[in-house]
């Protein structure tokens, strides 16, 4: 479980996290939404131990991040984190050497999944392929806390449908507790049990995405809208 | 299968596999897909599908025999309650439909009788 209390962090003049506290069970996938500038990556950073809070906390399984809740958390960045001169394989390698749960059985199932080219240099990589790149990268390992900074940003549909399939198959392996950033709200709601929509630093609303529905009968992204309205009245 | 974005998807989930029931795709006693390959062919999120079939279990709809399966009802009764419960939810909504057309019951009942008298209902 990983909760989060009363967290705040500014930036300049700008509370990028004011006042959030959330619970995160385990076995579930959480759709981190919000507009640009909502907080959502500031939120996923600090949760992977990459930026300090300036007030509040973030405990894993009641243990403040360390190098022992860093190791089994699998962070994947908004950023290009592969060394542009490596090969797929070289980078596979060095994970490998990295992390002690790498699993190199599953690289190679996630590399012909996507049907991609270890040889192949990542500098020369299309934006997708880099995404597909850095999505095998994340779940080659055996984390039980997966962290994604928007993995289907920028991306074409057919290479975002596949990237979902490939975190949905991956879930129902190992039930590990997963956290994603997004803006593809209807593209990615079918994947989510729980969703927490910031804006402006805040926690507007938090729910299971089939109760919200249910209790609504609205589709997400209405219920989201009527809520960003609200908050920006 | 297509998910329309209102309803949640456990809901839907239930009315296909009731709605392949009625239309002879599934007969009683029949496998369904595990829960495991439902959530892959879908490609939706495990617990949902898990949801779906726990409810549908609550309903007598299915049964689930570890280490087997899940199986459609092999219970004819079960499968006749529950298609006339659909087919009175059918005419609830039709009915709430035609009522908004500001027409009283029985006007209406008399536009469903020459409707069928043309010959037009299929």
């Amino acid at each position: 479980m990983i909760q989060v209390s009363n967290a705040f962090k500014r930036f300049g003049n700008k509370l990028a996290l004011n006042d959030v506290s959330i619970t995160v069970e385990e076995g579930q996938i959480i759709g981190l939404l919000g507009t640009n500038g909502a907080g959502k990556s500031t939120l996923l950073k600090a949760m992977a131990g990459l930026l300090k809070l300036d007030q509040g906390s973030i405990t894993f399984d009641g243990a403040s991040p360390s190098i022992s809740t860093r190791a089994s958390t699998a962070y994947l960045p908004d950023m290009d984190i592969l060394y542009p001169w490596m090969t797929l394989s070289d980078a596979m390698k060095y994970m490998r050497g990295f992390y002690w749960d790498w699993d190199p059985d599953k690289a190679h199932r996630l590399l012909d999944y996507f049907e991609l080219t270890a040889s192949s240099p990542i500098r020369q990589a299309s934006k997708g392929t880099r995404a597909k790149m850095k999505l095998l990268l994340t779940l080659s390992r055996q984390a039980r806390y997966i962290l994604m900074d928007e993995p289907f940003s920028g991306i074409d549909p057919f290479a975002r449908q596949q990237i979902a399939q490939a975190i949905i198959d991956d879930f129902i392996e190992e039930g590990q507790t997963i956290l994603i950033t997004t803006q593809e709200i209807t593209e990615t709601e079918h994947l989510l049990d729980e969703i927490l929509f910031l804006y402006e630093g805040r926690l507007l609303l938090t729910g299971q995405v089939e109760n919200l529905k249910q209790t609504r009968n609205q589709s997400l992204l209405d219920i989201l809208k009527e809520v960003y309205d609200g908050a920006r009245l | 299968m297509e998910f329309n974005k209102i309803e949640p998807i456990y809901a839907q989930i239930i009315q296909d596999i009731k709605l392949k029931l009625f239309n002879g795709t599934y007969t009683l006693g029949q496998v369904i897909p595990s829960r495991r390959e439902l959530a892959k062919t879908l490609g939706v999120n495990p617990n949902t599908i898990q949801r779906a079939y726990k409810e549908m279990e609550d309903m007598n709809l299915i049964v689930t025999h570890r280490g087997q399966g899940s199986f459609i009802t092999s219970d004819a009764a079960v499968l006749a309650a529950i298609r006339e419960e659909a087919l009175y939810e059918a005419i609830h909504q039709s009915m709430g439909l035609l009522r908004s057309f500001e027409k009283s019951d029985s006007e209406i009942l008399t536009l469903i009788q020459s409707y069928l008298e043309r010959g037009t209902s299929s």
